[in-house]
């Protein structure tokens, strides 16, 4: 026969064939593992989980700062780069030398520093002056500017309220151009509303609940909360107003070579010309690290200093203003 | 007697042979050794993939920490590289100035070679998480020379200490106007120091004569 296999009584001739029902021989003989087997085992194995948790935490913490820090970042790069926008654009209405100009003008630059033991509830006026206008700024009103009466020139004024930084942009305009006002008077008649203490809380419960309209109308951008920052700009001597309040104390001077000498640097001063140069720097922080540090803000001890450097995102930029022509190229 | 013993004998014959096998499993010398134990070879191909995974997490998380590092350097090394170049800006509006207002009887471009090639002349800018001192200046220098962005007197090891190369490209004379015109720095900052365990990141700016070509 060609295939034997398919006999009918080929089957019975194969000598054993294993039953599924049966368990296998081999089987039989094998042992099972010991209750102490199994609970090292399972120790071993509980351990094992735990590193990997505990590892797994940290690369999660870990990621979720880092990323934390990416975000305070690029917001601090993103302020810092709009005030050097707003500085570049920034103009002045007089070339003199302001201790020659009487008392009764206004300045049309102003800064300061925020006073590191400041209230919250203070406003401080961190920087104000005047820039190229853009077109599409609001009035205090919420309307477009009038275009008869419109200067060419936005009034710009960073605050400082409540460990939070405000960027208030408001078109100037002249009520006749009959007769002109200076700039000064122009930006010194917007400061009152700008300082005001309830329009920032206004601004800050529509950024919490967007449903809320602030009763000011112009444009105003909160540009951080949680935030440290030191502003400090270098003139000449001759050129600060002295007879202001700003003006009360020494400046520092920075030692340089024969011919490349720095003017003295302040962090509050008032003058009718830009600065030649302006160095700022932003300390912004998230939630967690904003309370850490506000504990340790006036601890010295080496432990807390050092826990300190690493909270938060530090950010300087050097501004240095094109007004005598140097050129901007990257 | 001999009865009497074969009985008992036989007895415990019976006995012997109606115990439950399983009592059998207290022979323990016979059982242990008849159970198969994992060969020297298992042993080691085992601890090879135990150590090679460890080994491939280990080095998942350095490298992780190390991508870190690299894009903190990045982040710093820009902000030193802004500062630096804004105060040669800085600089440049102000020989740009002097040049043109006569207040100094310089040229732009002897100003800027009198700043080039004498020391301590431009202060070094204050930058964010570095260490700052009032005897630290701007170097300029050949490519061979390294500076430290620190003054040594000075020094927090808590703070950031890069090493930089800041040195300018060659002069061109403009065929037009006749004299330079223009200068292009560069800015090498090695972000690691004295042990330039990390790669250096290079910048250029471009600096002119505002009016003069």
């Amino acid at each position: 026969m060609i295939f034997p296999c398919l006999r009918s009584d080929a089957l019975l001739s194969v000598p054993f064939l294993p039953s599924p029902l049966r368990p296998l021989s081999g089987r039989k003989n094998r042992s099972g593992m010991t209750m102490i087997e199994l609970v090292a085992a399972l120790a071993l194995f509980v351990v094992i989980l735990g590193s990997l948790m505990t590892v797994l935490n940290t690369a999660t913490s870990l990621w979720t700062s880092s990323r934390s820090q990416q975000h305070e970042q690029a917001a601090a790069q993103n302020i810092s780069e709009l005030i050097a926008n707003d500085f570049y654009q920034a103009v002045t209405d007089s070339g003199l030398a302001s201790n020659d100009v009487p008392e009764t003008t206004r300045p049309t630059f102003l800064l300061s520093t925020p006073p590191t033991n400041a209230s919250p509830d203070d406003v401080t006026l961190v920087l104000a002056f005047a820039r190229h206008a853009s077109p599409q700024t609001f009035t205090a009103e919420g309307v477009l500017a009038d275009p008869n009466l419109r200067v060419s020139l936005d009034a710009v004024f960073y605050t400082f309220y409540n460990n939070t930084l405000f960027r208030h942009v408001i078109p100037l305009s002249y009520t006749s151009f009959a007769e002109p006002e200076p700039l000064g008077e122009l930006l010194h008649d917007l400061r009152a509303a700008v300082e005001n203490k309830t329009v920032h809380d206004e601004f800050l419960a529509a950024l919490a609940d967007p449903s809320q309209e602030p009763s000011a109308k112009w444009t105003c951008v909160v540009l951080a909360q949680r935030v440290e920052l030191v502003v400090q700009a270098a003139l000449p001597e001759a050129y600060v107003r002295k007879q202001d309040n700003a003006y009360d104390r020494e400046p520092t001077e920075a030692a340089a070579g024969t011919g490349f000498a720095l003017p003295p640097t302040y962090d509050r001063l008032t003058s009718d010309v830009l600065p030649d140069q302006l160095d700022l720097a932003l300390h912004l922080f998230n939630e967690a690290d904003w309370s850490t540090w506000q504990r340790l803000k006036n601890d010295t001890s080496d432990d807390a200093t050092r826990k300190k450097q690493h909270l938060g995102v530090l950010l300087s930029k050097r501004i240095a203003f094109p007004t005598k022509g140097g050129s901007r190229l990257p | 007697m001999m009865t009497q013993r074969n009985a008992q004998r036989s007895l415990l014959n019976v006995q012997c042979s109606s115990w439950p096998t399983h009592f059998r499993t207290l022979e323990l010398p016979n059982f242990r050794t008849s159970r198969r134990a994992f060969t020297l070879i298992e042993t080691a191909l085992a601890m090879l993939a135990i150590g090679l995974g460890l080994l491939a997490l280990f080095g998942l998380g350095r490298l992780g920490l190390q991508a870190t590092k690299e894009s903190e350097n990045d982040a710093r090394c820009a902000l030193m590289a802004d500062a630096v170049f804004e105060t040669l800006r800085d600089y440049n509006a102000r020989f740009v100035e002097n040049a043109r207002t006569n207040a100094l009887s310089a040229t732009w471009i002897q100003q800027w070679d009198l700043a080039y090639g004498t020391p301590k002349q431009i202060p070094f800018p204050p930058v964010a998480n570095m260490s700052s001192s009032e005897k630290l200046y701007l170097m300029f220098a050949p490519e061979s020379t390294l500076a430290p962005a620190y003054d040594r007197d000075a020094l927090s090891l808590s703070d950031w200490n890069p090493r930089y190369q800041l040195f300018r490209q060659n002069k061109y004379a403009s065929p037009v106007a006749g004299s330079v015109n223009l200068l292009q720095f560069t800015l090498l900052i090695y972000p690691d120091g004295d042990t330039y365990s990390s790669d250096p990141r290079i910048y250029h700016t471009t600096l002119t004569n505002t009016g003069g070509l």
